[in-house]
């Protein structure tokens, strides 16, 4: 997973549910020094809670994507962020940086 | 017994031997392959059948002195494989498990099984990409702090007495001393989770490890609410009793609301802290619920445990107290009644009152 252009990462889960089982692992999948590049936030809902849990991701250029990470398996949610990342890979590489 | 086939392994040729007694089950057939194949085609057999002797010599004398018939082999084939074990120093004791004995797995299976008997609380984290160092300074910081509530909880307590020998009663291990906290593999707990939980306490199996458990729990899988916890990479924190102190300064030194640390904190620690996630907690051993975070931080409101017993015996016993009285006071007033009227219709009684009111007792 490309993390470079992610500034701030907010989630919200409950982790009885089992469909919070893919926001769990990209929570992991974040890089070990990641708390010192981007902002996150992690909201635990209670037991009892029907919301689906929810990833909001804010690249560096300012686009925000909300995720429904209970419909999406890990993979998926790797495939739709990296979109967007190696399109601003892309434009930093031209832009000689 | 033929020869199955051969590899070439890193330019060493390898020669595989099979049995094919028909007497063999595949297990052991299997074993024996594993065993035989580093072993070149000029094996000693001879040296193999006299272990063979020995083996059942040994078996023979296991059985005079308690061991169990049906484990003992029964001929000369069924012995073949175990005894090459024993000859190479690989037959153990240990009891049937679903994996070979001597694995990883079987290790971790036995370990989470007894964890989850013998733990009356334990404390389910998630841990994101810690660093080892991160991981080490936490364990530190965790034992120093445990430390510090032991040292307060024994300041709290009264000094104990000598008795009358003038020996000082032995203490028991301070709680922080056993709390520890382990990061686990997620597979093997679940597993260790079903038979733990849902395994039949007269289920006639050898071992909770062993397939006959597996194959009994199998169906629960899925089932038990904590195994929705154990996803991605998790780890447990285990309390040897509900102490809520402990648990409290667990939870606000690893999982802080608002994360103040004091100046000279290790930057390891801190930066470890940030990346551990509070998922819930399980209680009660086994048949114990498993509580979310609110839950939890309910429990370290509380009282411990020996404070929670008196308060329920002192509740339970002034409502019995009350009891007694209620049904006591019909009967007694009707005593009190009676006795009155008795004392009013009979004369000698009267008498010997008036005596007793008129003539004071001599000094």
């Amino acid at each position: 997973m490309i993390t470079k252009f992610l500034s701030n990462v907010a989630v919200s889960l409950n982790p009885f549910s089992k469909l919070s089982k893919s926001t769990r692992i990209f929570l992991s999948m974040l890089p070990p020094d990641a708390r010192t590049t981007m902002k996150i936030q992690t909201k635990l809902l209670p037991r009892a809670s029907e919301e689906l849990p929810k990833i909001a991701v804010t690249f560096k250029d300012g686009k925000v994507m909300e995720l429904e990470s209970s419909k999406l398996s890990i993979k998926d949610l790797v495939e739709e962020l990296d979109r967007h990342s190696r399109i601003l890979r892309k434009k930093e590489e031209l832009g000689g940086n | 017994m033929f020869l199955a086939g051969c590899v070439v392994n890193g330019g060493v040729l390898f020669t595989w031997r099979c049995c094919n007694f028909k007497n063999l089950t595949t297990a052991n057939s299997r074993i024996f392959n594993v065993h035989t194949a580093s072993r070149p085609f000029t094996t000693n057999w001879e040296c193999v059948l006299k272990n063979c002797r020995v083996a059942q010599q040994d078996a023979a004398l296991d059985l005079s002195q308690g061991g169990r018939e049906d484990q003992a082999p029964k001929s000369d084939l069924d012995l073949f494989p175990r005894c090459m074990l024993l000859y190479r120093g690989l037959w153990s004791n240990q009891p049937p498990s679903h994996r070979p004995y001597d694995s990883r797995q079987t290790l971790l299976h036995r370990t989470y099984i007894s964890l989850l008997r013998a733990t009356p609380l334990m404390i389910v984290f998630q841990h994101n990409n810690l660093r080892g160092g991160e991981l080490v300074a936490i364990r530190r910081d965790l034992r120093f702090a445990m430390q510090n509530v032991d040292a307060q909880v024994a300041a709290s307590q009264p000094a104990s007495t000598p008795d009358e020998n003038g020996n000082i009663p032995p203490q028991p291990r301070p709680v922080g001393e056993q709390v520890k906290m382990v990061v686990v593999n997620t597979e093997l707990f679940s597993a260790a989770l079903r038979v733990a939980e849902y395994l039949p306490k007269d289920a006639k199996v050898g071992s909770s490890s062993g397939p006959e458990a597996y194959d009994m729990t199998l169906q629960y899988k899925g089932s038990h609410p904590m195994e929705a916890l154990l996803v991605g990479p998790v780890g447990v924190i285990q309390f040897p009793t509900v102490s809520p102190p402990h648990i409290l300064a667990v939870l606000n030194l690893l999982f802080p609301e608002k994360a103040t640390f004091k100046k000279g904190t290790d930057p390891l620690f801190i930066s470890g802290v940030s990346k551990m996630l509070l998922l819930g907690a399980k209680v009660d051993k086994v048949g114990g619920q498993t509580i979310d975070t609110e839950a939890l931080k309910h429990i370290t409101n509380l009282g411990d445990l020996p404070t929670l017993r008196g308060q329920l015996l002192g509740l339970m016993q002034s409502a019995g107290a009350g009891l007694v009285a209620t049904l006591q006071s019909p009967s007694k007033a009707l005593w009190v009644t009676m006795e009155g009227r008795r004392k009013m219709l009979d004369p000698d009684s009267q008498k010997s009152a008036e005596e007793g009111s008129s003539d004071p007792p001599a000094a």
